[in-house]
């Protein structure tokens, strides 16, 4: 076991990004077990924006509402796999014991979260993906190159503060009720952040109150990208989104704290 | 041991492998998408007649509205939106760092000798001229009916103008029909109308102001034009050289004025009354400073390349008046009240009077606007969308749905520089694009 361990440090980083992807393959292949979670989460967006999307603007004179819904549905695509992983997945295996026996392996705790992070951005790059060639093939978006790589590059990023929401949520609420509260969370703040139906369509207060949701920020740098924000500053939703995710965090390790020193 | 050895050959040495290729394939995915066809930079050749100008700043007659495409069709405007849906192989025109505007509207002038073609290099793409010749308005009616390759602005017009024998606008060995009474208003505008004059132009003016004395119509006859022309269905607008001759001229239910008075500035309350009469005014500052010995002229020529500046553009600029005429001062204040009070204020040079030239002077008058507290928005307003919308024509002055391709596009951000209107890196006049005075650097200093 002393050898193991010590074979373990030896190998050091690239032994440790080992583990993790090893964990994140189990992680994922865990969740192509679970159709009732993947098999929505990669159509739901999917088919929103086949309907409002495609289907509704066929004929238009202006691809702004293809484009600009390719940016939000593309956010709401990555908000499922990182909210419900963290969210529900992990209050999931925290009350059947499972993460303790998690951590009496030598696995790292990093691993333990880089797969749970690289496992809601493997099923945000399919929708992404997916969303992608819907847009481009079916309605017709253009981009320029960089836009597109842009774009794809903000979305997948956002899976790390999207992902902080569910840590929190999962380091404090039990199992049953984890899945009502990131429920909750997921339709609510998809549609206050404007992720459903653009932003400005909702009354001023509104607009306004969406400000706390790291969505609405990750939306707004989305449609930087393609020219579509409200034109509030980057740094304001950088910093917006840098703060939540470190209040995220924050309660995240309280709970973490409690869950351990039980 | 034997489980570490046994994990070294297991299959997840190849997960970097998998995640590595699952990466390239995202990629690849990517690298197919669509991308917009290449536009062109301004600079070279420009498109016409079905051509686009695409990720534009456009200022649409009333606003700025960043990144909008402009689609241009058989020489009008199909649309203009965010991102449309163009047709493959349509030229396009790549409008970054550029501020699309539609043609501009001077709203006072006098046409004479090459008028509409050094107008329109400049990209004014319509005149409102204020008194000229009949027979020269109606020899230019027919081009603005049609959309045709050409290199004349075109031309809206007052015609004859009504003036006293021996009044204001009779000094220049042009014959013109001339009044007297109040009983010969209704036939006298009859015969306006049919000449085709598009609206009535009244002078009031006895010189006063400038220490001369000239015969000039009395309050009744005006009164009289004025309602004739409203019974005949069309605008009456008048030159009055002082305060109270206009505020008497807005008594007798005048439409618009072709100039800012000069003698003393309007009192707040007058302003609103202004206001609420629903009254334009023109208030052709360039002339009034150029009056009042500041003329633009020089300034404006030495910001543009000789070869852009025609004989008769050079001539007029560098003219001044005989001597000093009101204050600036007065005039830009007078503006300013009025336009706080909410009145409409539209862009309007005068050329070619002493100071003025064709084209080259809305320029300047956009800056002397500005001076009198109007936006660059609210400039740029008053020499397209709130002109068109005075005179009521209807096809020009807003980049929107169906007007004419009059476009100018200029290179910078007029929002913030409202100087680079003089910036121009295209002209089209019916969607067809015409030579351009290139006055200032492409790029801001």
């Amino acid at each position: 076991m002393a050898a193991h361990s010590a074979r373990v440090l030896r190998r050091g980083l690239f032994w440790q990004l080992r583990i993790a992807l090893l964990e994140t393959r189990f992680q994922f292949l865990g969740y192509l077990r679970l159709p009732a979670f993947a098999v929505p989460t990669l159509l739901f967006p999917l088919f929103f924006y086949l309907f409002f999307g495609v289907l509704f603007q066929q004929g238009g004179v202006s691809l702004t509402a293809p484009t600009y819904m390719l940016a939000t549905y593309a956010v709401f695509g990555v908000l499922a796999p990182s909210i419900f992983g963290f969210g529900v997945g992990l209050a999931q295996e925290r009350d059947t014991g499972a993460l303790l026996l998690k951590r009496t392996t030598p696995m790292p705790t990093a691993a333990y979260l880089f797969a749970r992070v690289g496992v809601a951005m493997i099923f945000g790059a399919v929708v992404v993906a997916s969303l992608f060639l819907l847009a481009g093939f079916a309605a017709g978006v253009e981009l320029h190159r960089w836009q597109w790589f842009a774009l794809a590059a903000v979305i997948l990023a956002g899976v790390l503060p999207l992902s902080a929401v569910g840590l929190a949520i999962g380091a404090w609420a039990k199992q049953q009720a984890a899945v009502a509260v990131v429920n909750l969370l997921f339709i609510g703040m998809s549609v206050l952040s404007g992720l459903w139906f653009p932003i400005h369509m909702l009354p001023g207060f509104l607009q306004d109150f969406a400000n706390v949701f790291p969505a609405y920020h990750l939306g707004q740098l989305a449609l930087k990208v393609i020219d579509l924000d409200l034109g509030r500053p980057l740094w304001f939703h950088l910093a917006l989104l840098g703060g939540q995710t470190a209040v995220c965090l924050a309660v995240a390790a309280a709970g973490f704290r409690r869950f351990s020193g039980r | 041991m034997s489980d570490v050895a046994a994990a070294e050959r297991s299959p997840w040495r190849r997960d970097p492998w998998i995640a590595l290729a699952a990466v390239a394939v995202f990629a690849g995915i990517v690298m197919i998408l669509p991308v917009p066809e290449p536009a062109d930079p301004p600079g070279g050749p420009l498109p016409e007649t079905n051509f686009a100008v695409v990720d534009v700043t456009v200022f649409d007659g009333e606003a700025f509205r960043p990144h909008r495409d402009v689609w241009v069709e058989d020489g009008r405007i199909r649309a203009v939106g965010q991102r449309l849906a163009l047709p493959d192989g349509l030229p396009r025109v790549d409008g970054r760092g550029h501020t699309l505007l539609p043609g501009l509207i001077d709203a006072h002038t006098h046409t004479y000798g090459m008028m509409l073609t050094d107008a329109l290099r400049f990209g004014v793409t319509t005149v409102f001229d204020q008194f000229t010749m009949p027979s020269l308005a109606a020899a230019k009616r027919p081009a603005r009916e049609r959309l045709a390759r050409g290199d004349e602005s075109d031309l809206f017009s007052a015609g004859n103008l009504a003036t006293a024998p021996g009044g204001h606008g009779t000094q220049f060995g042009v014959p013109v029909e001339t009044l007297t009474t109040p009983e010969e208003a209704a036939a006298f505008v009859r015969a306006r109308k049919e000449e085709g004059a598009d609206w009535v132009k009244i002078v009031w003016e006895d010189g006063g102001t400038f220490g001369a004395d000239i015969p000039t119509l009395d309050r009744e006859t005006i009164a009289a034009v004025i309602e004739a022309a409203h019974a005949e269905e069309l605008l009456a607008v008048i030159h009055a050289s002082t305060l109270e001759h206009s505020l008497a001229a807005l008594d007798m239910g005048i439409d618009g004025f072709v100039h800012v008075w000069g003698d003393e500035v309007i009192s707040e309350a007058d302003a609103a009354r202004f206001a609420e009469a629903g009254v334009f005014v023109i208030p052709t500052l360039s002339v009034r400073v150029a009056a009042a010995g500041e003329s633009m002229g020089p300034a404006l020529l030495e910001a543009t390349e000789p070869e852009h500046v025609s004989p008769m553009q050079r001539q007029t600029l560098t003219q001044t008046f005989p001597r000093p005429v009101g204050t600036s001062e007065a005039a830009v204040e007078s503006v300013r009240r009025l336009h706080a009070a909410g009145v409409r204020i539209l862009a309007g040079t005068d050329a070619p009077n002493p100071g003025t030239g064709f084209g080259i002077s809305m320029h300047g008058e956009l800056r002397l606007l500005e001076r009198a507290g109007l936006s660059a928005a609210e400039a740029l307003a008053a020499a397209t969308g709130v002109a068109a919308d005075a005179f009521g024509v209807e096809d020009r002055g807003r980049l929107a749905r169906g007007r004419i391709a009059d476009l100018l596009l200029v290179a910078g951000d007029l929002e913030s520089d409202l100087s680079r209107s003089a910036a121009i890196a295209g002209v089209w006049k019916d969607g067809f694009p015409v030579e351009a005075a290139w006055t200032l650097p492409q790029e801001p200093q």
